[in-house]
């Protein structure tokens, strides 16, 4: 019930990808919220403070950075999850606070692994 | 008592010589000293000797290429002077000779003859008029002293007693060695200053001609000398010390910031350290130039430092290019791994409900197994892409596999798919007629126009994208002029002319935008070997308009029999 509460936003541009990784944490019972661009990520977070964040780097416009640093500054240490297929994917997500990277293409047992300790930490 | 007067008189006449001498040599080394031009000053010496010294004086020098020179011959009378030219002209030096200039030179050490006997003059003479005529000269005593420099002997001072009546004596030939050693020693440094003068005046042609720049500094960093070269790359001036360099903007390392005391070449080269392969950068307004080059100190033989010398040339077009390769291998991995995890995690998905024992409705198998198809297919066209990238690198053409199409149906093809990327965007095909039947290489015409779309789409951020679609005749040929156009940030106008450049990239993308920087490149030259054209216009703010126009090429017209 809490998770309904605060959804899970899952942010990337790639999107056959966005809904493998919408059903997957779906199937594990989570309320996921999905946005392919810096813009509406921003904007349904704005809508509901997301328990946490799966965040791809490489958006158009509004990068992965640019939308990190607008949700710290709504919600100061919201989890965030790195999605790249950077090879700096380990620089990036330091940059941007986030305790957990994944690096493309990942396994999506460990994006679950993640979001669970990210989650329940 | 008259014992006593001569006595006296002898020793004033002695005093007399000696303060004549020491005035003369006084004289004699003002004049060696006044000029670097020895042969000028060897000659007034010899002028300066008659008839105070000597009744005659000549000076002789060995040259470069061991000949001996007659440098001067002085005597207050001149027709004297060319009488003893005359002589030189008609009896040939002999270097065995046992007497005179050839026995000092070859032996180093001072000759005095006394009293000169007639039967040396005859010896020395073999022709009967000279013989008079020198005997005539009345020669009654000579010294001839050698000019030593370091060891070697690069002359002689020949000083001859006539007329005057006086027989030199050993205090004389002392005076006259004393005198050869500062000659001497004038010679040797005017040549050495000569010798240093051509060494420099070589140096620094070779260093003017060198493409690599040339810098030397002093122990203080203070540039002494710069040639043409390291003036064009805009190395610093001088004026400049070490501390002008260390924290200066203008001057960074490859990674933009400016040198501490520990980095910067020229310090550590100071400091004794030999640099090479070192990198920095010079900023001149916004114009940045990518320096390698290399710092040595310089030392004397007994290790003084002199200072350094760094050369260095302009590479700002190699780690440009470097740069652009490494940004574009970067962004061709993102983009292959990009559609690469959506197969990977719709693959993982599917397997993941299977696992499970779920019962996994066809809808939901037939999207996932769509999705890896279309992500496949484009990864298939990214590395064609690639390939053809390669292709055009090599300047190798592309071979076009062209077939009968429909360009109307490729287009809505490509539309289909950018669409299926995006649901931000609209994109819109505006053509007026049903088909267009020519012979294109389908792949790549799609694969140019999905790049089109795919970067209106990257680059804003939402609105309608444009396709349209106008056909006309121009003179006699049938063209479609294909136009995208986006509602984008636009393209900054310095970046228009260079777009279609490989791994160029427009600089308010550059850093916030994946892309490889090849996609517009391979589309012009696919474009081009189709017979057409490419061309861009841009407003900012406003939105980018791409526009291809092609000829229709018609399929090979068969022969039909209708009706």
């Amino acid at each position: 019930v809490a998770e309904h509460a605060h959804p899970i936003l899952v942010v990337d541009d790639e999107l056959p990808l966005l809904a493998a990784m919408e059903w997957v944490l779906a199937d594990e019972g989570w309320h996921v919220e999905t946005a392919t661009t810096g813009e509406e990520a921003l904007d349904r977070a704005a809508e509901r403070e997301p328990a946490l964040v799966v965040l791809d780097m490489a958006l158009p416009l509004i990068n992965g950075e640019g939308v990190a640093s607008r949700l710290r500054t709504m919600y100061g240490d919201v989890p965030i999850i790195v999605v790249t297929a950077d090879g700096r994917a380990e620089a990036k997500a330091r940059r941007v606070g986030a305790r957990t990277y994944l690096q493309k293409p990942f396994n999506l047992d460990d994006l679950i692994d993640s979001v669970r300790s990210n989650l329940y930490a | 008592v008259a014992d006593e007067r001569a006595d006296l008189r002898a020793a004033d006449q002695a005093l007399r010589d000696t303060q004549a001498r020491t005035a003369f040599l006084a004289e004699a080394s003002n004049v060696l000293a006044s000029s670097l031009d020895y042969e000028t000053t060897l000659a007034s010496v010899a002028h300066l000797a008659v008839p105070r010294i000597a009744d005659w004086c000549g000076v002789d020098i060995v040259q470069a290429d061991g000949t001996v020179r007659s440098l001067a011959v002085a005597h207050v009378d001149p027709t004297k002077v060319e009488l003893a030219r005359e002589l030189q002209r008609r009896v040939p030096y002999d270097p065995n000779s046992p007497v005179g200039v050839p026995n000092v030179l070859r032996t180093g050490r001072p000759e005095i003859i006394r009293e000169i006997p007639d039967e040396l003059l005859a010896a020395s003479i073999s022709e009967e008029d000279l013989l008079e005529m020198v005997r005539d000269l009345g020669l009654r005593s000579s010294m001839v002293v050698p000019l030593i420099a370091r060891g070697h002997t690069i002359g002689a001072i020949t000083l001859v007693a006539a007329e005057s009546g006086r027989l030199f004596t050993d205090a004389d030939l002392d005076f006259a060695t004393d005198l050869a050693g500062r000659a001497a020693l004038a010679v040797d440094n005017a040549r050495l200053y000569r010798e240093s003068q051509e060494l420099a005046a070589h140096q620094e042609a070779i260093l003017q001609q060198m493409a690599d720049g040339v810098a030397i500094t002093d122990t203080s960093g203070h540039v002494t000398f710069r040639n043409q070269a390291a003036r064009e790359i805009g190395s610093s001036e001088s004026g400049h010390v070490l501390d002008d360099y260390v924290g200066n903007p203008e001057i960074l390392t490859l990674e933009g910031e400016p040198f501490t005391a520990e980095q910067l070449p020229l310090a550590r080269a100071l400091r004794g350290e030999t640099v090479t392969d070192a990198y920095w950068v010079l900023r001149h307004g916004d114009v940045e130039t990518v320096v390698q080059g290399n710092a040595a100190p310089v030392h004397l033989p007994d290790g003084t430092l002199l200072g350094v010398v760094t050369t260095f040339r302009d590479v700002t077009a190699q780690v440009t290019l470097e740069r652009q390769k490494n940004a574009f291998l970067s962004a061709a991995a993102h983009d292959l791994k990009t559609p690469l995890t959506s197969v990977k995690a719709l693959a993982q998905m599917l397997l993941r409900r299977v696992e499970r024992g779920e019962q996994v409705s066809g809808d939901v198998v037939r999207t996932g197994l769509a999705r890896i198809d279309a992500a496949v297919d484009r990864m298939t066209r990214l590395i064609n892409e690639l390939l053809d990238a390669t292709r055009i690198q090599m300047g190798t053409m592309l071979e076009l596999n062209r077939a009968e199409h429909d360009l109307i149906a490729l287009l809505h093809q490509a539309v289909q798919d950018c669409q299926e990327g995006t649901e931000q965007h609209r994109i819109v095909l505006e053509a007026p007629e049903m088909t267009i039947t020519g012979l294109w290489d389908a792949d790549r015409i799609q694969r140019v126009f999905g790049n089109l779309l795919g970067n209106a789409v990257r680059y804003s951020p939402g609105g309608i994208v444009r396709v349209r679609l106008c056909h006309h005749d121009e003179d006699g040929a049938s063209w479609v002029a294909v136009a995208v156009m986006d509602q984008g940030p636009g393209i900054p106008a310095g970046d228009l002319a260079h777009i279609f450049e490989r791994f160029y990239r427009g600089a308010n993308v550059r850093d916030r935008v994946a892309g490889t920087g090849i996609g517009l490149t391979s589309a012009k030259h696919i474009v081009e070997q189709h017979g057409g054209t490419i061309e861009v216009t841009s407003e900012l703010g406003r939105g980018t308009t791409f526009t291809v126009h092609l000829p229709v090429t018609p399929p090979a017209t068969e022969e039909t029999t209708s009706g």
